[in-house]
């Protein structure tokens, strides 16, 4: 039970959607945007998150779209992991997300929800951070194109009032060959020990990302990835040797525990 | 022990309740009880089964059409405690403390990586004394319910605490239990020796089947990975350290 109340909007329309949380939180009102609410019921729940107002952004169009638009692939943050998960038009994406939560929950999560959320994981992240991709973010000059990586530093870098409203991929890196590995501490469903996702495109570097390894998700540097001149075994040496102010023990398990699996990431199901 | 004392308690309550049941038979059909039987809910009179009462006629007493009424609801009565016990012996154990007692089996198999030290169940099979199967869908089940449950102790079920006792992990996200679809194949069996004593020559089994899990899958993972697991649960990261240990 949620041992508070609240009000609950469900704008129509970006603009509605902006001057209500606007609105609001100058009135001191302590809005939340709001779209799948499995971090926001579960935290409040257990009075670790409080509020006034949620404001549902799943009746805004825009945050609903799915579709190629200008060759970039648009994904609305209102979809559903689920909805991503089934289409498979960006397999990367939707092999990521299928391993996020369990499959009940992934039909409420979102993918705003889960780049915009305080668990620290942010799977759905990794194929975002390693492919040409830009945000759509609502602003108070109205929506404002920027690269991902401009608005999401391992947790989304937004100002007040604003919020995301779609992500765009360039076409031609949606199908690039990639892998992807969730290694867990022990449940297959469960929180990341390490997730990893990596595209490799023709004559280009390798690039990767990983998370559960710190507080964050984190690129991994790509200079190390694919310098050819050394070998695997030293480019994984080194690579863990860059990573290890950014290492955290946590529930999961241990710093040296985290480097022996980073070390041993192959996939293996 | 459920099935051993409220079991035995039972039967003397039906015993005590069939008495009164006879005794009101009799009075209500004029004949000696031990001329009476009962038998598909009713008491009926044995050399000639037309003459016969139901039990609901009689069980809130019996109304003679006059609307006189004769005896009163009908309270079944028994208990039973264990006879015999003995305090058990601080230096050796010895004693009797319990009455009731059965015998049992279980293993577990599973698939090691010997690169990742991941471990996956593959079968987990347990064989128990029932002393006589009551209700064997129901005795499968609570036996693989149990083996479950043991498994989720051997695998990962455990509070984690900080420097200052506080728990870390407070709601089942990060308190694994195992989940529906996580158990393996079961094997259950049953084999019967009575329990002379016992209702219908049933042992207890209820708990059984968590009891040997968690030490069947430890030996078998000990096997697999060339350890001694010594802790439950038993998670990778805790062979990855055994293993750097060797």
């Amino acid at each position: 039970m949620i041992a508070f109340d609240f009000d609950y909007y469900r704008p129509t329309s970006l603009e509605q959607a902006y001057d209500i949380y606007k609105q609001l939180n100058a009135d001191n009102e302590i809005p939340v945007y709001f779209a799948g609410g499995t971090e926001l019921i579960s935290m409040a729940r257990v009075n670790s998150r409080e509020f006034k107002a949620v404001i549902d952004l799943k009746g805004v169009p825009e945050c609903n779209q799915f579709g190629m638009e200008n060759g970039k692939l648009i994904i609305g943050s209102a979809l559903t992991l689920t909805q991503i998960a089934v289409s498979k038009v960006f397999p990367l994406l939707s092999d990521t997300v299928t391993r996020i939560a369990d499959h009940t929950i992934q039909g409420k999560i979102t993918l705003g929800g889960n780049l915009a959320g305080t668990i620290k994981y942010r799977e759905a992240s990794l194929p975002l951070m390693i492919s040409q991709c830009t945000a759509t973010i609502m602003t108070e000059n109205g929506l404002v194109q920027v690269p991902f990586l401009d608005c999401f530093n391992g947790h989304l870098l937004l100002k007040e009032n604003e919020y995301l409203v779609a992500v765009g991929i360039d076409e031609d890196e949606i199908g690039l060959p990639y892998q992807h590995v969730k290694r867990t501490k022990m449940d297959k469903i469960d929180y990341p020990l390490i997730t990893i996702a990596a595209t490799k495109r023709e004559n280009t570097a390798l690039r990767a990302a990983i998370t559960g390894y710190g507080d964050k998700p984190l690129i991994l540097p790509a200079e190390t990835l694919s310098d050819t001149s050394v070998t695997i075994p030293d480019r994984i040496k080194s690579l863990i040797q860059k990573l290890r102010q950014d290492n955290i023990a946590d529930l999961s398990g241990s710093k040296e525990y985290k480097e022996f699996v980073l070390e041993n990431i192959t996939p293996v199901d | 022990m459920t099935t051993y004392m409220a079991g035995r308690a039972i039967l003397n309550a039906a015993e005590d309740a069939i008495k009164q049941l006879l005794y009101v038979g009799s009075i209500a059909l004029r004949c000696p009880i031990d001329d009476l039987d009962f038998e598909n809910e009713r008491v009926y009179v044995k050399n000639d089964p037309d003459i016969y009462l139901a039990f609901k006629d009689i069980v809130h007493g019996y109304k003679y059409q006059n609307g006189n009424s004769v005896a009163g609801p009908i309270i079944g009565r028994g208990n039973f405690i264990m006879y015999k016990l003995t305090i058990p012996n601080p230096e050796t154990g010895k004693g009797a403390t319990g009455r009731s007692w059965t015998v049992g089996a279980q293993a577990v198999e599973i698939e090691y990586d010997t690169v990742q030290h991941t471990y996956r169940l593959l079968k987990a099979a347990t064989v128990i004394d029932a002393g006589k199967v009551l209700n064997p869908k129901t005795a499968k089940g609570v036996v693989m319910g149990g083996m479950c449950m043991g498994l989720g102790q051997g695998t990962s079920e455990e509070f984690i605490y900080d420097e200052t006792g506080v728990v870390q992990n407070t709601s089942f996200r990060t308190y694994k239990m195992l989940r529906y679809g996580e158990p393996p194949d079961y094997l259950v069996e049953f084999v019967e020796t009575p329990q002379i004593d016992a209702p219908f020559g049933a042992r207890g089994i209820a708990e059984h089947g968590i009891i040997a899990i968690p030490a069947a899958l430890a030996n078998a993972v000990s096997l697999a990975a060339k350890i001694d697991i010594e802790q439950i649960p038993i998670i990778p990261e805790y062979i990855w350290r055994k293993k750097l240990e060797l």
